[in-house]
């Protein structure tokens, strides 16, 4: 966790190279704390987004002094680590579940159907955040807080360093967007 | 952000302001009355706006703790050379096995020495399975044996999951230092009686291992000799999990590795009654592999079966003995196979052949009453086999192998009971509600017979045999062969007997003997019939062809091939004559085919024996009938009998096909 504070300390300090180096770390730290969660809670119990990534900005952070501009970069970094887990895990789910060796199915399929369509969904809103992105960076890393990571609007304003009545602003701006596009899709 | 988009958000922030969505069509006109296509595309961001229930209100759920077992980016071990764990420092990944990652670990305290660390992969319930392990350490503690691998402590990593510390085995494989080293059959059965020696130490202290099989026993070498190391003792108990159905079958690939070496009672998958047996059944299934090279169950179809079909073939499916295996393997195969023992294929073959198969197979029993009691109890057998004594373990009698086959296909044996009951009818109708004892009633009927007029009672030898038809279905085998050899004494005692009444009792007599293991019995009861008819009964009546190709299946059966040939020779002729076209008339030919082959009369038989595959296989219906899977291993053992191993093979894949494909019809 020493890596993740120095890497945000240097982030501070005006370090921008720091910035790339901290979504490998995250995205290592945040998987090693859901496989530790796994490990350790009973089955059939969900892992909640939100807890993860505050479980980890707590433990990454202790009682060290991290400034706001490390804090964005942090989160920043979770959302999008958040983002791959999520996405990695739903596309297996459907990868198993359409042809990925046929005992397995037979046997995961109570398990897998219940969550199809949710996992279906999930990779089309993921689809329609990328062409977002690369339109509105800053409204979807909004986005990304908001449903990958389950932050408030007042959270994520916070994080975004804007106002939260232009976090709401772009907020329903692009959730029109993106639900336009999905049922384009 | 280009301005054509700008201004989209712009006037789609404006828009918003107003209420209905007449006014924010005229407005939007009103604001750019030369695009259409942005209007549009404003429109339809407000329209999406509109909606309820968009999937982006509520957050992405989050991850089931259950997903652990279909993603395996999460279980990757995270250790890596260098990490600490606990008070031991990781230097090198030396294994990988289905459920968990070793290291070569260093430990600095309270001794110094150099260990093998096993992280146990996936996520489990790391406070149970240290608790089992906890539970276990004591008597881990007192086993002290040259050939076992010590296990010295356990623990839990900083990311939850469990290890296990053990003693540091410097070595490979046994399957793979017998090949690598081409051990002779001789060396490779000394090697494995020091494992055996290593079990039975592990038994008598009251641990069980439960996962035996050659990736946890390894081979190092002492001063040049090699000496096997039973690794992972108490891992499998720690890390057992319940198996039900629930459980993910991707998790159940991973915890037991192979299956091929799962016992029947494993394979229940019950939770209960794994006992020192059960490692006699995977003793069984090693020397098995160090004598033919492969796994009494192929692992890779096993898996492939699915899980429920797995579990049959372990606990109902026969294998095929070590010879059949040998013999029965493509020549390449075979000769790979003894090329690593140093010997010549034919040789190997006939070396197994005898005590080393009925070794094997009675450790490989499904009934595990019939296997070895113990560990040592198989080594001492394989101790006698290499001193040539005679050896406890015994190929199964005519009488089991007999009761067995009868079991397999009482369909084609189904005797003419239903005359039995017919006539029973007549009797004691009212008792049969009357008594607990489903035997009651038919028992009642043979006492109201007897009463009647005692032993002379034409119908009486028809109720004792309804009785034991009644007994039979309870399983109270025991008093039904005592009620048949009444019966079979009150026949013989009354050759006053008309004809018919002879008869009758005889069809059903001799089905009775078959069925409760008696087939010398049987077969003088059915030479008895023979005559009767012969004496009685016209030459062309359906009956003679039926006694005689019953005669012949029975010689054929109790080994006197030369006196069934005779017989199916005329049950063929009289279908010629009769009925030609009766696909029974090829059951007796592929019968006469199986009398010529034991008989070494091979150039007669080979024509015979296909010509019956192809016509039964011209006329089979949808699902394989037993008489063409019968006569498809007829062939078979026609090719292994007279050399030609590939062919064998071949057949017996076709057969082994067919009854797949009888069994999934039904």
């Amino acid at each position: 966790m020493s890596d993740v504070t120095q890497i945000l300390h240097a982030i501070e300090n005006g370090d921008a190279k720091a910035a790339d180096e901290l979504l490998p770390l995250v995205y290592e730290e945040l998987r090693k704390l859901a496989a530790y969660k796994m490990a350790n809670e009973s089955p059939d119990q969900t892992l909640q987004p939100t807890a993860l990534v505050h479980e980890a900005w707590l433990r990454f952070t202790g009682k060290e002094n991290v400034q706001w501009n490390g804090r964005a970069h942090f989160f920043a970094a979770a959302a999008e680590s958040m983002r791959r887990i999520l996405i990695d895990n739903a596309r297996r789910k459907l990868a198993l579940r359409h042809g990925g060796g046929q005992q397995r199915v037979d046997i995961l399929e109570q398990d897998i159907a219940a969550n199809v369509n949710d996992d279906e969904q999930l990779l089309a809103i993921n689809e329609a955040l990328d062409k977002f992105a690369a339109k509105d960076k800053q409204k979807a890393e909004l986005v990304k807080l908001r449903f990958f990571v389950g932050l408030t609007i007042e959270e994520a304003a916070d994080i975004l360093g804007i106002s939260v009545a232009t976090a709401k602003r772009y907020w329903i701006y692009a959730r029109a967007w993106l639900q336009a596009e999905i049922g384009a899709l | 952000m280009s301005d054509h988009e700008n201004r989209e958000e712009t006037l789609f922030n404006a828009a918003l302001q107003l209420a209905t969505l007449e006014e924010r069509v005229a407005y939007l006109k009103n604001a750019c009355p030369d695009d259409e296509p942005l209007r549009q595309r404003v429109v339809a961001l407000l329209q999406a706006h509109d909606q309820a229930d968009v999937p982006l209100d509520k957050p992405a759920a989050g991850l089931p703790t259950r997903t652990l077992v279909l993603n395996p980016a999460l279980i990757q071990p995270t250790e890596k050379p260098g990490d600490k764990i606990g008070r031991y420092k990781l230097l090198q990944q030396i294994g990988e096995g289905g459920c968990g990652v070793v290291y070569m670990a260093d430990q600095e305290e309270p001794v110094r020495r150099r260990v093998a660390l096993k992280v146990i992969k996936l996520g489990m319930d790391t406070k149970q399975v240290i608790a089992r392990f906890e539970a276990e350490r004591q008597a881990l503690a007192l086993m002290d044996h040259p050939n076992i691998a010590k296990v010295f402590d356990a623990g839990a990593t900083e990311t939850g999951r469990p290890y296990f510390v053990m003693e540091l085995v410097r070595g490979i494989r046994i399957t793979d230092y017998c090949d690598q080293n081409n051990l002779p059959t001789r060396e490779r059965l000394n090697l494995f009686n020091q494992v055996c020696n290593a079990i039975q130490h592990a038994h008598q202290k009251g641990i069980i291992h439960r996962d035996i099989k050659p990736s946890n026993i390894l081979v190092t070498m002492h001063d040049g000799v090699p000496v096997p190391k039973v690794i992972d003792f108490g891992i499998a108990k720690a890390t057992e999990q319940r198996l039900t159905d629930k459980t993910l079958f991707t998790a159940f690939e991973q915890f037991m590795g192979t299956p091929a070496y799962m016992s029947p009672e494993q394979a229940e998958m019950s939770g209960l009654g794994i006992d020192a047996r059960s490692d006699i059944y995977a003793l069984g299934v090693l020397l098995y592999e160090l004598l033919t090279g492969k796994t009494p169950f192929d692992a890779k179809e096993l898996l492939q079966a699915g899980l429920d079909k797995m579990r049959r073939t372990i606990r109902e499916k026969e294998p095929a003995r070590p010879s059949t295996c040998l013999s029965t393997m493509l020549d390449a195969d075979l000769m790979t196979v003894a090329k690593h023992r140093q010997a010549e294929p034919s040789k190997l073959t006939h070396l197994l052949r005898g005590d080393l198969d009925w070794i094997v197979m009675k450790t490989l029993e499904k009934d595990r009453t019939r296997r070895y009691e113990t560990a040592n109890g198989l080594a001492a057998d394989i101790q006698r086999h290499l001193q040539n004594e005679p050896v406890v373990a015994r190929p199964p009698s005519n009488l089991y192998r007999f009761q067995k086959l009868v079991r397999r296909n009482k369909l084609a044996f189904a005797a003419a009971s239903a005359v039995a009951v017919a006539l029973i009818l007549g009797f004691g109708v009212s008792t049969w509600l009357h008594h607990n004892d489903p035997a009651y009633a038919a028992r009642e009927a043979v006492m109201e017979a007897k009463k009647q007029l005692g032993n002379d009672n034409p119908e009486l030898p028809t109720a004792m045999l309804h009785l034991v038809d009644v007994l039979k279905e309870n399983h109270k085998n025991a008093e039904a062969r005592d009620w048949t050899e009444q019966v079979a004494a009150l026949y013989r005692s009354h050759p006053d007997w008309s004809a018919e009444m002879r008869k009758a009792v005889l069809d059903t007599l001799n089905g009775q003997l078959k069925e409760l293991g008696e087939p010398d019995e049987a077969v003088t009861i059915e030479e008895e019939r023979l005559q009767l008819l012969r004496a009685h009964w016209p030459a062309d009546n359906p009956s003679l062809n039926d006694a005689l190709s019953e005669l012949a299946w029975m010689y054929l059966f109790t080994g006197k091939p030369a006196k069934a040939e005779p017989v199916a020779r005329e049950s063929l002729a009289i279908y010629e004559r009769a009925n030609p076209a009766d696909t029974k008339k090829y059951w007796v030919q592929g019968m006469l085919g199986e009398s010529l082959t034991q008989q070494k009369k091979y150039a007669a038989a080979e024509p015979l024996l296909l010509d019956t595959y192809t016509n039964l296989n011209e006329r089979e219906g949808a699902s394989p009938s037993w008489f063409l899977i019968e006569t498809v291993g007829r062939v078979s053992e026609f090719y292994a009998a007279t050399g030609q191993s590939q062919k064998a093979a071949e057949w017996e894949k076709r057969k082994s096909d067919l009854e797949k494909a009888s069994g999934a019809k039904k």
